[in-house]
């Protein structure tokens, strides 16, 4: 692959589907949390009181979304993987979380 | 519509009891210095008087700020603003500076510039989200005492308190818990790309684009959250 920069050198593009699939992951996991959290199914434990649930609600998310980008990561760096396919499914991850965790739409489960 | 009758200190009606009961002298300026600090974390509180005649002077005290609130202007205005004025310059420069073909010392220097950007943008935002999440939203949500006639100091309670302004716990508090982490996620994975990729995330149609609808998306996501960060703060500001 020729060189893209003066003082770069061409990357494969899975580092970079990586990191757009893991923040979907991230984001949907976050709205499934709050989805258990409003039914009752699961509710992860505040980890700073004054705050309440949402810390641990939040926390949790954050690391699924972190340990979901290094496996993906350590997986893909130095790959070329589809991205049309990759960054719909990424799209899909956030839109589902984005609405997972809007009110009106957890208050129907 | 009545709202609960709530504090509203700096607000004082001449020929009534002073707010503060101790008046504030002030000799010279180092000794104004000194304390000036002090004085801006303490704001006098007393019961707005709803009965007062029209035409009765009022004077303003002394422009006070307590902690909690300096905390919620470094949330909401210095930090999450910050953030969404770098999600505007972004998007704008990831279209207006993508280029084909070969880069230049132009384009790699552009890039190098929007990279950064991008990831003092998500810097902003990721202390706005903890800074939130940590700090400013146990003051929201502050359980008054039983019994308390001014819920002021309790903008959760204050709110609910109304049917009219319930809503704005209701959804726009509890979507203000979540969705701002899934923009921070967003903008970490596009920085992380532009650390990467840097030239390639302006020459690169197919990345640029992609980039782009992030980019966009979390622009969306943090406007909608600081609006409703701004219409709950007008009806029950953390003080």
């Amino acid at each position: 692959m020729a060189s893209i920069g003066r003082n770069q050198e061409a990357v494969t593009n899975g580092a970079a589907m990586a990191a757009f699939l893991a923040a979907g992951i991230g984001a949907f996991a976050l709205g499934v949390i709050v989805i258990l959290n409003e039914t009752g199914l699961f509710a992860a434990p505040a980890l700073y009181a004054p705050a309440g649930g949402v810390t641990g609600r939040t926390t949790l998310a954050a690391a699924i979304w972190v340990i979901g980008w290094a496996v993906l990561h350590r997986r893909w760096r130095d790959r070329q993987v589809e991205a049309r396919v990759v960054f719909a499914l990424s799209l899909l991850g956030i839109g589902l979380g984005i609405v997972l965790t809007l009110p009106p739409i957890w208050k129907l489960f | 519509m009545r709202y609960p009758i709530r504090p509203r200190g700096g607000v004082r009606i001449q020929g009534e009891r002073p707010l503060v009961q101790k008046r504030v002298r002030v000799p010279d300026w180092g000794e104004a210095s000194q304390g000036a600090v002090d004085r801006l974390l303490v704001r006098p509180r007393r019961p707005l008087d709803s009965t007062r005649s029209p035409g009765v002077e009022h004077t303003m005290d002394t422009m006070l700020f307590t902690e909690r609130s300096l905390w919620t202007m470094l949330h909401g205005m210095a930090l999450g603003g910050g953030a969404l004025m770098g999600l505007a310059i972004a998007l704008f420069s990831l279209r207006a500076m993508r280029f084909s073909g070969v880069p230049g010392a132009t384009a790699d220097r552009q890039a190098l510039y929007l990279t950064w950007l991008i990831v003092a943008t998500a810097a902003l935002l990721w202390s706005s989200v903890l800074a939130g999440t940590y700090v400013t939203f146990p003051a929201y949500r502050a359980v008054p005492p039983e019994g308390i006639a001014d819920l002021g100091p309790y903008p959760k309670a204050l709110i609910q308190s109304v049917p009219g302004t319930a809503w704005l716990h209701s959804f726009a508090m509890e979507a203000k818990e979540h969705v701002p982490w899934i923009a921070a996620m967003l903008a970490t994975a596009v920085a992380f790309v532009g650390l990467r990729y840097r030239a390639k995330l302006l020459g690169d149609r197919q990345l640029n684009d992609m980039a782009t609808v992030l980019v966009a998306i979390c622009f969306g996501l943090v406007s909608f959250v600081a609006l409703l960060g701004v219409l709950v703060n007008k009806v029950a500001p953390v003080e």
